[in-house]
C-alpha cells in the first residue's frame, strides 16, 4: 500500500467506501489506515459525505404528473401535425402577414379610445385572474362521469353524491322565499331512493318521442352540470352561481315537454317522492321541441364561480374552456375522479372542522359561506341576479322554505347582575333581519365600532321581570354548540314568533287541491 | 439485447400494469400508444428524483423531467433494447440535465452576477457556522456545485441515486475504469472544499 501513489491511493479508498474492494484489498487498506491516522481522517470526511448524500430526501409523490404529461404531450403532437414541411413557408408567410397586420392595425388605432378600451379589459381581466391567484394548476370537473340517471336524480331532488362511501352529496336548495343555498354534507343518506329514467317514464307515461326528448335534456344538462363545480390541483373548488338554478330549470324543462295529463302524474310522483318541486303549471299546453330547446341554456365560457380555496373565498369570472377540461376528464375518468373526490372530501371536511363564516359580494349581490356542524353551505341571497340564464322555463315552482337559521359566532357573553347578559356579534344583513324579529323591550342593542374586530352589534338581553326566562335563555345560549361558541340566532325569538315564519308549503296544498279536482 | 418479439403473445392476459417494460415497449411500437402511460407512471418518481438530485430546485423537476418523458416518448419507436429500459431513461435523464446545466451556465456567463463569486460568497458564509446533521446536506450539496459536471454527475449517480460502477458507465456512455477515476477524483476535490468547512 505504501508503494501507491496519491491518485492509486485515493482510487482505492473511493472503492473501499463503495464496498467494492475484496476481502483481502479491504484488509490491507484497513491496516494501512490504522497507522495513517491523516488518511484516516480523509476517509471519514468522505464516509460522511457519502452517508449524508444517501440520506437526501425524496420528492413527495406527484398524482398529476401523467396528466400534467399528456397535456403537454398531446400539444407536441398537435402542433407536429400542424405544421407539416410543406405547409412551413406558407405558415412564415402568414405569420409575417399577420404581424404587419397587426403593427399597421396598432399604428392605426393607436389613438382611439374603443381599440384601447378592449385592450384594457383584456388586460384587466387577465391582470386579475393572475393577481387574485384564482385556481391554480390543472382544473377538472368534480363530476366527469355522471350517467343521465345521476342527472335525473339531481333534477328531481336537488341533490347528487360526491362520494358514494361516505355519503357526501352535494345539495341545491331553492327556497320559496326566492333564496338559494347549496350544500355539501357528509354522512347524509341521499334524501330519496333513486329513481331510475324507466321507473320515471312508466309511472308518468310518457310517449317514445317525449322519452327521447327527455334524453335529449337530460343529456344537455349533463354538461352544464359537469361546468358547474370544478376542482383544481391544489384543491381549490370553483362553484358556479348558476347552480342554483340548474335543477329547477331541469324539472321546469322536463314538465313543459309533458301533456297537462302527464303534468298531473309528475306532480303526483314528485309529491310522493316529497321533491323540493311543484309543478304550477299543470294545465300550460305542451312546448314545441324546439321551444323547449332554445329554452335550456347553453353552456358558457365565461362565467361566475365562487372559488373556495384553502384560506379565501372569493367570487370570480373564470374564462374556462369547459369542453376542453371535460374532455381530458373523460380521458383521465377513473384514475383522477377518485383522486378528486378525495381530495375534496378531505378538504371539505376539514372546513367543516374549522367554525368560519364568509361574506363575499359582488355588486349587489351577496353569498354567505358556512362551515360548521358537518355541513358546508353557501347561500345566495340574491337569487337568479347572478345567473346569466334569462329565460328560465317558470313551469315549477320550490315548494319549501328553506329554514333561516342564521349562526353567530360569539365570542364572550357578559354576565351584568343577575337579570342581563350582553354578547357581541358581527353585523350583517342577516343578523340585522334577525335582530328586527327579537321580542321588542327584552333586547337593547347598539353597534360597536371595534378598531381591531370591525363593526359588531351588540345585544343586550335584559328581563328583570322574569328570572326563570333568563336562566333558560342563558343556558341556551351557552348549551349552543357550545365548543364552537356558536348560537343559532333564532334560539334567542319566542316560539310564537318562530311560528311566524314556519315553513308553508302553500303551493303544494294548492297543487293537491287542483289533482284533486 | 434482442428485440423481445414474443412477449405481446405470452403476456397477453397479464393486466398492463403488470406487464414488464419490454413488453410494454414491444405494444407501444406496435401501436398500442396508451401503454406510455404505465411506463410513466413507473418511472415518473426516479426520472423526478435524478432531477432533483442535480438540480436541488424543485422548481425545475417539473419541467425537466415532463421534458425527458417527451423525448422518451419520441424516441421510444426506435428503442432497440440494446440496453434496459431503465438505464435508457437514465441516460436521457442525465443528458437532458446537462443540456439544461450548459443552459444556465450560458445564462450566468452573460449575466451580470458571477456564479462562482455567489456560490464562495456561500460557502464562506457556511465556515463560520456550525453543523449537524440537518444542515450538512446543505453544505455538501452548495459544495457539490463547484463540482465540474463531469466529477460531479457521477457521484449523484452512486452516492444518492444508488447505482452500480456498470450501470454509471452505461448511463454516461463510458468505460467503468472512467467511472471508477471520475469518481475518486470527484470525492477528493468535494473533500478538499469541504475539510476547512467540516474540519
Amino acid at each position: 500500500m505504501n508503494q501507491l501513489s496519491q491518485k492509486e491511493l485515493e482510487q482505492i479508498i473511493s472503492q473501499y467506501l463503495d464496498g467494492e474492494l475484496d476481502s483481502v484489498e479491504t484488509k490491507k487498506l484497513e491496516e494501512y489506515l490504522s497507522t495513517h491516522p491523516s488518511v484516516m481522517r480523509d476517509v471519514e470526511i468522505l464516509r460522511t459525505t457519502k452517508q449524508t448524500l444517501s440520506r437526501k430526501e425524496k420528492l413527495p409523490k406527484d398524482d398529476w404528473f401523467w396528466l400534467k404529461l399528456s397535456n403537454k404531450l398531446e400539444q407536441k403532437e398537435f402542433h407536429s401535425h400542424r405544421i407539416m414541411p410543406g405547409a412551413r413557408s406558407v405558415f412564415a408567410f402568414s405569420s409575417l402577414a399577420s404581424i404587419i397586420f397587426v403593427i399597421v392595425g396598432i399604428i392605426y388605432f393607436r389613438e382611439t379610445p374603443i381599440f384601447h378600451k378592449f385592450f384594457m379589459d383584456r388586460k384587466n381581466l387577465v391582470e386579475n385572474v393572475y393577481r387574485n391567484n384564482i385556481m391554480t394548476g390543472n382544473i377538472l370537473p368534480l363530476f366527469s362521469n355522471l350517467s343521465k340517471e345521476d342527472v335525473l336524480n339531481f333534477a328531481l331532488f336537488g341533490s347528487i353524491g360526491i362520494d358514494s362511501a361516505n355519503n357526501t352529496s352535494l345539495t341545491v336548495r331553492n327556497s320559496e322565499d326566492k333564496s338559494s343555498q347549496i350544500q355539501i354534507v357528509r354522512n347524509e343518506k341521499l334524501p330519496a331512493p333513486p329513481v331510475t329514467i324507466h321507473d320515471f317514464a312508466k309511472e308518468i307515461g310518457i310517449t317514445t318521442n317525449q322519452q327521447e326528448m327527455v334524453d335529449s335534456i337530460l343529456g344537455s344538462y349533463k354538461e352544464k352540470l359537469q361546468a358547474s363545480v370544478l376542482v383544481s390541483e391544489n384543491d381549490e373548488v370553483a362553484i358556479h352561481a348558476e347552480l342554483i338554478d340548474l335543477n329547477r330549470a331541469m324539472v321546469s324543462t322536463i314538465a313543459s315537454c309533458l301533456e297537462p295529463v302527464q303534468r298531473t302524474r309528475f306532480q303526483k310522483f314528485l309529491d310522493v317522492r316529497k321533491a323540493p318541486y311543484a309543478v304550477v303549471a299543470v294545465n300550460a299546453p305542451k312546448l314545441e321541441p324546439h321551444v323547449i330547446w332554445n329554452n335550456i341554456p347553453k353552456v358558457s365560457s365565461s362565467h361566475n364561480y365562487v372559488v373556495i380555496s384553502h384560506d379565501t373565498v372569493e367570487f370570480a369570472e373564470m374564462r374556462i374552456n369547459v369542453d376542453s377540461i371535460r374532455e381530458v376528464a373523460h380521458r383521465h375518468e377513473m384514475r383522477y375522479q377518485r383522486l378528486i373526490t378525495e381530495r375534496m372530501v378531505t378538504e371539505l371536511t376539514e372546513r367543516q372542522q374549522r367554525a368560519e363564516e364568509n361574506l363575499v359580494k359582488m355588486g349587489q349581490n351577496r353569498i354567505r359561506i358556512q362551515s360548521s356542524s358537518g355541513a358546508f353551505q353557501i347561500h345566495f341571497e340574491a337569487p337568479g341576479a347572478l345567473s346569466n340564464e334569462a329565460e328560465m322555463v317558470e313551469m315549477v315552482k320550490p315548494r319549501f322554505r328553506i329554514p333561516a337559521s342564521p349562526r353567530a359566532m360569539v365570542n364572550e357573553v357578559t354576565i351584568i347582575g343577575d337579570s342581563a347578559f350582553s354578547f357581541e356579534i358581527p353585523t350583517d344583513d342577516q343578523t340585522v333581519r334577525v335582530f328586527k324579529r327579537l321580542p321588542k323591550g327584552e333586547f337593547h342593542f347598539e353597534i360597536v365600532d371595534s378598531m381591531m374586530r370591525g363593526p359588531k352589534m351588540k345585544l343586550m338581553f335584559k328581563s328583570p321581570s322574569n328570572k326563570r326566562e333568563f336562566e333558560s335563555k342563558l343556558r341556551q345560549m351557552r348549551e349552543k354548540d357550545h365548543e364552537r361558541n356558536l348560537i343559532d340566532l333564532d334560539s334567542l325569538l319566542h316560539e310564537s314568533d318562530k311560528q311566524n315564519i314556519e315553513n308553508i308549503p302553500s303551493k303544494t296544498n294548492q297543487i293537491k287541491k287542483e289533482i284533486e279536482i | 439485447m434482442a428485440k423481445p418479439a414474443v412477449i405481446n403473445i405470452i403476456n397477453a392476459n397479464i393486466p398492463n400494469v403488470q406487464k414488464s417494460d419490454d413488453s410494454l415497449i414491444v405494444l407501444f411500437q406496435n401501436g398500442e400508444r396508451e401503454v406510455f402511460r404505465f411506463l410513466v407512471e413507473r418511472y415518473q418518481e426516479k426520472v423526478r428524483n435524478i432531477v432533483f438530485s442535480i438540480f436541488n430546485d424543485p422548481d425545475l423537476v417539473d419541467d425537466i423531467s415532463q421534458e425527458v418523458f417527451i423525448k422518451v416518448f419520441q424516441a421510444l419507436q426506435n428503442f432497440r433494447f440494446e440496453s434496459s429500459f431503465y438505464t435508457w431513461i437514465y441516460r436521457i435523464t442525465v443528458n437532458k440535465c446537462r443540456d439544461e446545466l450548459r443552459k444556465k451556465k450560458v445564462k450566468r456567463f452573460f449575466s451580470f452576477q458571477s456564479f462562482e463569486k455567489t456560490t464562495n460568497l456561500k460557502i464562506e458564509n457556511m465556515a463560520t457556522t456550525t453543523f449537524d446533521d440537518e444542515n450538512m446536506m446543505g453544505v455538501i450539496q452548495e459544495t457539490m456545485k463547484k463540482l465540474p459536471e463531469k466529477f460531479r454527475m457521477p457521484i449523484i449517480l452512486k452516492d444518492i441515486d444508488g447505482l452500480s460502477y456498470d450501470e454509471i458507465a452505461e448511463v454516461l456512455d463510458c468505460e467503468v475504469g472512467t467511472v471508477k477515476s471520475r469518481l475518486s477524483r470527484g470525492r477528493t476535490m468535494l473533500k478538499e472544499l469541504l475539510m476547512p468547512i467540516l474540519v
